[in-house]
């Protein structure tokens, strides 16, 4: 019966698509962020541990080490190897005289651990080359298309391009700069404290989580395991910063939205055929019946919003990561079951309000005119 | 005069009261009714407005309860059912045309008529099936997918006739069918229900039909005239032919 009364059902599903449409591509946003957050971790795989300083709790906000720290971690009982790894802001001049802030990565001259995972053009082991430095694609746009072989000048040291990578970004898509480790403590002086990580490999037989407790319970330092240290990471996000705050907040105004259009409008649906639900109950319809005709019409507004909500947010989806790929919108399909507990809510509270007013009704108001 | 028959009665009330509200608000809308409705009979209820004829034929058919005495329908006391047995017990044996006609304006007329087998939870194939039949019973068979708004109003009384018929229920309850048509419909739609309490139920049972009108043009298709006043039957036609 609702479905004949185009104007109310195109409202309805409006609403609901409205409503799931805002949730997922906010949940996919948000998603899409956190999994950012950790996008410097997952450039490096063959770590099993992270060490830096205790208090360290983002990525981007270490506490540097001394190089004393380096060997008190490779004696470790149970370490196969560790080496360091420089991560830290610095600004970079460009030879028109402007300045950009890079993230610099020093990766070990001999191991190469931490190293970008894709090259683009240019060799690695050119990186071995005094001064040397490779850019991702961001830094390459940033740095008004450097060429290989150009030179920059950081902290009044000079660098040279050999070659551009690809890496993923960190939450705030900075650029980034590979070089070697003692490059880059050249490149960016922080005084006796300047390891900032050592990247730890287990051997075969030892657990990680041993051995990052092992090494915890150095003094002033701390091992995270690869997936302590994402969670750390993720935590920070959600903690730390209010961005989980507002994602909770568009999504608790879809919520709202899709609450009250549903509601309403199966509150209004009922009010307009009270006469006719009466009928029905007069000529022997049971409440189960009843139920099931309301259940049947809320669930199919319902499917049909959700399909397009979600639909829609993954063609948002699609679009923002064609273009600038800045903004990267994620939806694993445990998103698209998250979507439906918002649409289910909105249909049932609907079809409760609606129930309610057509289980009490009185058959007997049939036959008044 | 209303227990004329025994025990084969299709309804049976015995002293019936049904007061609506409480002290001053009260309204005593039946004080007393006895009435047997007999299977094959079209039987009449006339009377003032207000006299309590809807209230009497709510009780009947099960939608509203008495407030005292004792009704019997079909077999069952509605009294000792509950909702849903109730429920269960109108859709097999009552059929119930409308003054507003009370049809699903959005539906076409054949799935209006097909509701109530839909109810019963006939499939769907062979309630439209089966309502194509009703309405072609009652002259509609070229109407079948029109839907309320685009028939005239005589017309639409006989879908909802057909759709009263469509489950071969045992009694018809008609609330004053003609009071929304003009002479020539309301004289189409008494000959079908008139048409109908001539009828034998799937189970060869003989039906019966109540209507109830102050419409004096269509008493002469009654078989028995019962008149009321004041939540009673009366045995002369007091202020019958106000119409
Ligand atoms: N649900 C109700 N609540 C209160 N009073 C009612 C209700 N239904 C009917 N009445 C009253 O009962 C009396 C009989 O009403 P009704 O059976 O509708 O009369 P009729 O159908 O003969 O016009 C009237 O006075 C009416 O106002
Ligand atoms: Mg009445």
């Amino acid at each position: 019966m609702l479905f004949a009364d185009k104007l109310k059902y195109i409202v309805l599903v409006c609403g609901l698509a409205f409503a799931v449409l805002l949730i997922t591509q906010q949940c996919a946003i948000f998603l899409g962020i956190l999994i950012r957050a950790t996008g410097p971790l997952q450039n490096i795989g063959q770590a099993d541990i992270w060490v830096a300083g205790e208090h360290t709790y983002y990525i981007d906000m270490v506490r540097p080490m001394s190089d004393r720290d380096l060997y008190r971690v490779r004696a470790t009982p149970g370490v196969q190897w560790a080496e360091p790894f420089f991560f830290f802001n610095t600004i970079v001049q460009l030879p028109d005289g402007k300045f950009t802030v890079v993230q610099v990565i020093g990766v070990d001259r001999q191991t190469m651990i931490g190293r970008p995972p894709t090259m683009l053009s240019g060799r690695l082991e050119d990186l071995r080359i005094p001064d040397a430095v490779l850019l991702d694609k961001v830094g390459r746009r940033r740095l008004k298309d450097v060429q290989v072989g150009d030179t920059l000048r950081l902290n009044d040291r000079r660098a040279t391009v050999v070659g551009f990578c690809n890496a993923k970004k960190g939450l705030l898509s900075k650029a980034l700069m590979y070089t070697t480790y003692e490059n880059a403590l050249r490149f960016v002086p922080l005084g006796r404290q300047r390891m900032t990580y050592i990247l730890v490999k287990v051997k075969e037989d030892q657990s990680v989580r041993e051995v990052a407790d092992r090494i915890s319970a150095l003094d002033g330092i701390h091992g995270w395991t690869a997936d302590e240290m994402r969670k750390r990471n993720i935590d920070f996000i959600l903690k730390d910063t209010s961005v989980g705050l507002n994602f909770a907040i568009m999504v608790g105004l879809g919520m709202f939205v899709g609450l009250v259009v549903s509601m309403s409008t199966f509150n209004q649906f009922t009010n307009d055929n009270l006469q006719h639900y009466a009928v029905i109950k007069a000529m022997g319809a049971r409440s189960r019946t009843l139920i099931g005709m309301v259940v049947v019409q809320a669930m199919t507004v319902g499917l049909i919003g959700y399909g397009l909500g979600v639909g829609l947010a993954a063609l948002f989806t699609r679009t923002v990561r064609n273009q600038a790929n800045e903004l990267v919108a994620f939806i694993p399909w445990e998103l698209l079951v998250v979507a439906l507990v918002p649409m289910l809510l909105c249909v049932s509270l609907g079809a409760f309000v609606a129930l309610r007013r057509v289980l009490r009704l009185d058959p007997a108001s049939v036959f008044a005119s | 005069m209303n227990d004329t028959t025994g025990h084969d009665a299709l309804v049976r009330l015995r002293g019936v009261h049904k007061t609506f509200g409480e002290g001053r608000a009260e309204v005593r809308a039946l004080r007393g009714v006895d009435l047997d409705v007999n299977p094959g009979e079209m039987l009449m209820l006339m009377g003032p407005s207000g006299c309590g004829k809807t209230t009497l034929i709510s009780i009947i058919s099960g939608v509203l309860s008495q407030s005292q005495g004792n009704v019997e329908a079909f077999g069952y006391q509605w009294e000792k059912l509950s909702e849903d047995a109730k429920a269960i017990a109108r859709a097999q044996n009552i059929g119930y045309v409308f003054q507003q006609f009370h049809l699903v304006p959005q539906l076409p007329a054949i799935e209006n008529v097909a509701v109530p087998l839909l109810i019963r939870g006939v499939p769907r194939e062979q309630a439209l099936r089966r309502a194509a039949a009703s309405l072609t019973d009652v002259g509609l068979g070229d109407r079948l997918d029109d839907p309320p708004r685009q028939l005239s109003g005589g017309m639409q009384q006989r879908v909802s006739v057909a759709r009263a018929l469509v489950g071969q229920p045992r009694l018809l309850v008609c609330d004053e069918p003609t009071a929304n048509l003009d002479a020539d419909n309301g004289h189409a739609v008494m000959e079908l229900l008139r048409k109908a309490s001539r009828r034998t139920d799937d189970q060869g049972r003989a039906c019966a039909v109540i209507v109830v009108t102050h419409d004096a043009r269509v008493e002469s298709f009654a078989d028995r005239i019962e008149y009321m006043e004041d939540g009673r039957f009366v045995d002369a036609p007091v202020g019958a032919h106000q119409a």
